[in-house]
């Protein structure tokens, strides 16, 4: 059986029937496609690990996250099709998603930021209207996600979910009280961002004449607001912030040597500050289980290879 | 001078021990300038138990000259204790230039971008005329018979008729011999 043209003969019925994004299956059954190509098997003759791992190195892929999903639609795919044709599904073995092979650094260092670069960037985002700080939203979305807040976090996190107390030095602390956990900031310009972003009513945009025009803020008991433009929406809140930061780092021309601005989401600022942390040189402050409570997660599993990352990011002095 | 400005370090914290807030937050202020504020909380927890073994002489040196500019401690005036503050631009985050020097980088690539277009613009046609070179050619010539624009005269004149077999009329003449351009697809 070796029949190489199943993936152009169940795409179609595939997509229609699990709803799955149209866009990205076809993206992922072209690299179905090729590894079949050139491992000289069909995908429902992927027995070895080496199979697997040759496949997913197509993707180019900076993160073992997104190795699983490519992995996840493969199985589906193939449990699909051996459905449809009669036969038992094929049982996939998983190779070790942090080979090198499989995963490409490159690609992540050019989206993993030091704290340098990130203050970099945070300068180039604060800008002055008529000498006054316009636009704290952005900043304090890339703040938030610094400080370890998701991309859905940031978009619920609503005003009055926002406590400022003084600890046991005096310093300002701000608690963030989110669906399933409590944050605790203690950065205090971005305490300040956020006081100041509570207060903030107006947002300018610039046309593409260069003129700025100024937009009001719809009211909504969020922290981050859309601004009143179009219909409103039942939920009030500002539908992805991440994309909102993305749009201001295209408008404002924002540049950063080393990182493709581009392509730089929430997701990639915040493991940048998880990459941060598990730095050699701040090892003594933050071990794996530190990180593993300031970033909520379930096992230390996936910052084992994060560690590796950071190794090669933070070599001494850098 | 290491010892020197840890000593310096120390004693504005001794000093200032009854105002905890105070120190605390300028500490933490300088701190942040080379550092994530979560390492920079635990690195002010150990300064203020008398430990500064957590600070690179970077970061060090970076507190000393905070404290200067803030008033804290006298400067020590030592050329040699160079001016982190200046040497490593902290001055530049002055907003107004920033934003000055993002808007001249945009007028900038939009320029380049219109140099780029023009550029493009000129090779093409410069490309369009090399290839299109024109020489005289009698073969090419068009003769107008004596008859034909006798004929076409008379129409003009009565009828304003224009053109006349291979004939026409332009600001008010008839020529008797002309060429006609070839146009070649660009």
């Amino acid at each position: 059986m070796t029949n190489f043209n199943l993936i152009e003969e169940y795409k179609g019925i595939f997509v229609e029937q699990t709803k799955e994004k149209l866009g990205k299956t076809n993206f992922i059954l072209d690299n179905i496609q090729s590894a079949q190509e050139i491992i000289g098997k069909t995908f429902l003759e992927w027995d070895q690990k080496e199979d697997i791992a040759l496949y997913l190195s197509l993707f180019g892929a900076s993160s073992p996250r997104s190795l699983y999903f490519y992995f996840a639609v493969l199985k589906r795919f193939a449990e699909f099709v051996s459905e449809e044709i009669g036969q038992l599904p094929p049982k996939y073995k998983m190779p070790n998603l942090q080979d090198e092979n499989i995963l490409n650094y490159n690609n992540l260092a050019k989206k993993t930021l030091t704290y340098q670069q990130y203050i970099h960037i945070k300068n180039q985002l604060t800008i002055l209207k008529n000498g006054v700080e316009a636009n704290i939203r952005d900043k304090v979305i890339f703040e938030l996600a610094w400080a370890g807040l998701t991309n859905e976090e940031i978009k619920l996190l609503k005003e009055e979910n926002i406590t400022f107390i003084y600890n046991e030095l005096g310093l300002e602390v701000a608690i963030l009280e989110m669906k399933n956990r409590v944050q605790r900031i203690e950065d205090l310009e971005l305490i300040d961002d956020i006081k100041k972003c509570m207060k903030e009513k107006f947002y300018y945009v610039e046309t593409k004449s260069g003129v700025m025009k100024k937009m009001s803020y719809r009211e909504v008991p969020y922290l981050i607001k859309p601004v009143k433009i179009g219909i409103p929406k039942k939920e009030g809140y500002l539908n992805n912030p991440g994309l909102a930061l993305q749009k201001t780092f295209r408008g404002q021309g924002i540049i950063c040597e080393g990182i493709d601005m581009d392509y730089l989401s929430l997701e990639d600022v915040r493991r940048s500050k998880l990459i941060y942390l598990l730095a050699p040189q701040n090892e003594k402050y933050f071990d794996l289980e530190t990180v593993r409570g300031i970033f909520n997660l379930k096992t230390t599993d996936s910052l084992k290879w994060l560690k590796d990352v950071a190794k090669e990011k933070y070599i001494e002095g850098k | 001078m290491i010892n020197n400005e840890k000593e310096q370090l120390l004693s504005f914290i001794r000093e200032n021990n009854s105002n905890k807030p105070l120190v605390s937050n300028t500490l933490m202020q300088a701190l942040q300038y080379t550092t994530d504020s979560m390492k920079a909380k635990a690195l002010l927890n150990e300064m203020l138990e008398g430990n500064l073994g957590g600070l690179n002489q970077e970061t060090l040196s970076f507190i000393i000259r905070f404290l200067e500019k803030k008033g804290f401690i006298k400067n020590i005036g030592k050329e040699e204790q160079n001016n982190y503050l200046e040497d490593n631009n902290i001055e530049n985050t002055d907003l107004e230039e920033l934003q000055e020097l993002r808007h001249s980088y945009k007028i900038l690539i939009a320029e380049n971008r219109k140099l780029q277009e023009n550029l493009e613009r000129l090779v093409k046609e410069n490309q369009f005329l090399k290839e299109t070179v024109f020489t005289l050619d009698k073969n090419d010539l068009i003769e107008i018979p004596d008859e034909d624009i006798c004929e076409l005269y008379v129409k003009y004149v009565t009828e304003g008729i224009k053109e006349y077999k291979k004939a026409f009329v332009i600001n008010e003449i008839i020529p008797k011999t002309y060429y006609k351009i070839k146009r070649r697809e660009k």
